[in-house]
This record gives structure tokens, sequence and C-alpha cells, in this order.
């Protein structure tokens, strides 16, 4: 399917499945500062790129929620920090390993409760900086990357092959970005890459991306750049290895650096 | 471009929808009578199935070009709970009739990934007396699903 609908999305922030609690995400926009001095007679004939780029994440409009621990209103009441946030998009169906996310780290600009249109439920607009903020993708900046691990629970390390087939390899390194929503205990989460897409050279190749964390027994997320330069093979796949966890459920993606 | 599922998506609304109680009929099905004691039935709306029908232009490019669109419609359908006159005027069984058609909303709601549609809306357009093509009156609701599906 080359088209799809808004319902088959799904919205993670900061280690919290927020898609039930939300109407619309974005726009969803990355764009490079350019030179605004040309004026209308100037011979101009190409735009160079100059300054940052600057991927935003527009606004998620959702709904004025109390629940205690999940609710909007509950997490993100208190605008000015940076959330790491996962914006999936499935075709024709949840996303899948495969599908491109938009993800990275903004700052919450503001948090607005507005009077509901048409006697619906009550709405609350959370607002995005424009900028990188507070994160390692000043050195890649792209939002734009693949869903590696869906939204469910592990129980066992990955033996299969990859999550998601680039067509090539990449040498300009990447971040990937993980979210956990459920868990008991410690687990330890990486990314692997490889050449030949089969178990034994995952195996072999190792990791490309190992995240930090490893307390598992509560929400959380974390993004973890690798120094730019570095080579990503064509195969990705997400991968666990269990420590004291018997269960994780959690979101993975990588972004590739470009 | 995919043609458009209308005749598909009867058949499997009546495939994925179940309400204790209640038969589904697909285009196949339609009946010209319906007797006393034949049950809770949905049944298309022969004098009116498909309504509002709508290609929408989701992209540039037509004919041999391509281009992507979409198609939004409704399909209609009747509840025939029970006769009116079963047992003289009969309204004692109203609020089970009111019931069902409620617990047809909730199944379209649980499920509105149904055949080629890419969202289903339903609504109760009316509830009160409803008739049969040859004109017995039963009572019942009539039913709408707002589809919207890709081409």
């Amino acid at each position: 399917m080359s088209k799809t609908h808004e319902k088959y999305s799904r919205l993670y922030v900061d280690g919290y499945h927020l898609s039930a609690h939300v109407l619309t995400v974005g726009p969803l926009v990355a764009e490079h500062e350019a030179e605004a001095q040309a004026c209308l007679n100037d011979a101009v004939k190409a735009v160079k790129a100059i300054g940052h780029y600057m991927p935003s994440l527009g606004a998620i409009n959702g709904l004025f929620d109390n629940t205690a621990t999940t609710g909007l209103h509950t997490l993100h009441s208190a605008a000015g920090g940076g959330h790491d946030v996962t914006y999936a998009i499935g075709f024709g169906a949840v996303p899948a390993a495969g599908d491109p996310i938009f993800c990275g780290r903004w700052l919450q600009v503001d948090y607005i409760p507005a009077p509901a249109v048409g006697g619906g439920a009550l709405p609350a607009v959370l607002n995005f900086n424009n900028s990188a903020y507070d994160f390692e993708n000043g050195a890649y900046p792209q939002s734009w990357g693949r869903l590696l691990h869906p939204s469910g629970a592990e129980t066992a390390v990955n033996s299969g092959t990859a999550n998601h087939d680039h067509g090539a390899q990449t040498t300009a390194g990447g971040f990937g970005i993980l979210h956990v929503l459920a868990g008991n205990g410690t687990a330890t989460f990486t990314i692997e890459h490889s050449d030949t897409n089969a178990d034994a050279n995952f195996d072999a190749g190792g990791a490309v991306v190992t995240f930090d964390t490893t307390d598992v027994s509560s929400p959380f997320s974390e993004i973890k750049a690798i120094a730019t330069g570095t080579t990503v093979e064509r195969y990705l796949r997400w991968q666990i290895a269990l420590g004291t966890a018997t269960t994780v459920t959690f979101v993975m993606g990588f972004v590739r650096g470009r | 471009m995919s043609a458009i599922q209308v005749k598909e998506m009867a058949a499997s609304i009546k495939s994925a929808i179940s309400v204790s109680g209640l038969t589904v009929y697909d285009l196949s099905g339609i009946r010209t009578r319906i007797t006393i004691g034949d049950g809770p039935i949905l049944m298309p709306n022969p004098n009116g199935f498909v309504t509002n029908l709508n290609i929408i232009q989701d992209s540039l490019g037509a004919g041999s070009l391509g281009g992507e669109r979409s198609t939004r419609y409704t399909l209609n359908y009747t509840l025939f709970y029970s006769a009116v006159s079963e047992g003289g005027l009969n309204f004692s069984v109203y609020n089970l009739m009111v019931a069902m058609a409620v617990d047809i909303i909730d199944a379209f709601v649980a499920d509105d990934d149904i055949g080629a549609a890419i969202d289903i809306e339903p609504r109760i357009v009316r509830v009160g007396a409803v008739y049969d093509p040859t004109g017995n009156v039963f009572h019942g609701a009539e039913i709408a699903l707002d589809i919207l599906e890709f081409l």
C-alpha cells in the first residue's frame, strides 16, 4: 500500500504509548535555514542550505486526560522539558518493522488545554520547538528513520533475520531510539547490523548501537547516537539480552546519518 | 487503481459482524418479504443501499498517468427486529430492539477494519417503524455505515 490513514500511526513519548490520547501529530517539518536576503529579481540559481537543519515535531493535539501516570495532563502539563518522541507510521495496519518513523528529542514549549470544538471531549495542545534540543542530534540533522521493533513484548533474544533492509551500507553513523513501555528487572538493548541477512552474520557483526539504560522496571526512553562516519551495514535488527527481566515491552528504531 | 469494493464490503460485513441473536445478510440474501418469527435481521436496504459515493482525488495524475484516489460512500442497512403487529401492537420488545441496534454499532466500533474499508463510521439514522420490501412493518432501525476506501 502506497498511502495510509492516520489511524495507523502510533506515538511514543518518553516510554509512554500516547496514541489513545492523541488526535493528530505534526506537521512534521524538516527544513534547513536558507538565505533570506535574495530579492525577487536576484538571479538565484540555487539556495545553499546554511546553518542548522531544523526538524520539528510541530504539535501534538490530544485529549485533556487526567489519568494517573499515563494521561496527557499527568505527563505533559509542565512544559519546558525535553522529550524523546517516536511517531511511527503504519501502512494499512499498525506500524511494523521497516515502517517510517519521525523521531528525536524536542523541547515542549507549552501545554494548552482549549475549549472543545463542536461539543466534544476537552482537547489539549502541546507545541514543540524546531531545534535539536539537548541531544546529540546536533550531529545528525535527520529525524526520519525506520522502525525496527514495533510495540510488543519480548521474552528472549532475537535470532531472526533483519528487521529492516536499507538496500546498501552507509558510512555516516546515525542514532537509535528506544522506548521501554513495560518490563521487570534489567535488560540490555542493542541494534545489530550485518552485510548478510542471516542470524549467524548478525551475531558476528555485533552491535552498532548499545543503549545505556538497563533498568526496565518502569517506562523510560533513550536516544543513543554513534560516531559520525561510523559504517552501518545494510541490514539491521533489534536485539535484547535479558538480565533479571523475564519480559520487556518496547519500541526501537534507527535513523541513519546522511 | 483498485475497483470499488461495494459488493465485497457487504459480504465482508456479513462475515465480520457477530451480534447475539442477529442474522446479517449480504446482497445475495436480500429478502422480498420478512415473515413474523424470522428473528432479528440486519439486511442491506434494497431501496438505497449505496448513497453518497464520491471519488476523492488524493494526488496529481489522472487516466493513464495514474494518480491516487480514494472513495467515500455510505452503505445503508435495516434492522428488522420483530413485527409490530406480533401479538397485537407490541412495544414490549422496543427496548430490546434499541439495545440490539446499539450492539450493532458497538460491533462496528470494535472492528472497523473490515474488508477493503480503511475506515468505517457507523451511525444509527433512525429507530422506529421499518418496512420490508412488501410493506410489512417491523420494530427496527436504519443503520448507515460511512466507509472510506483507498483505490
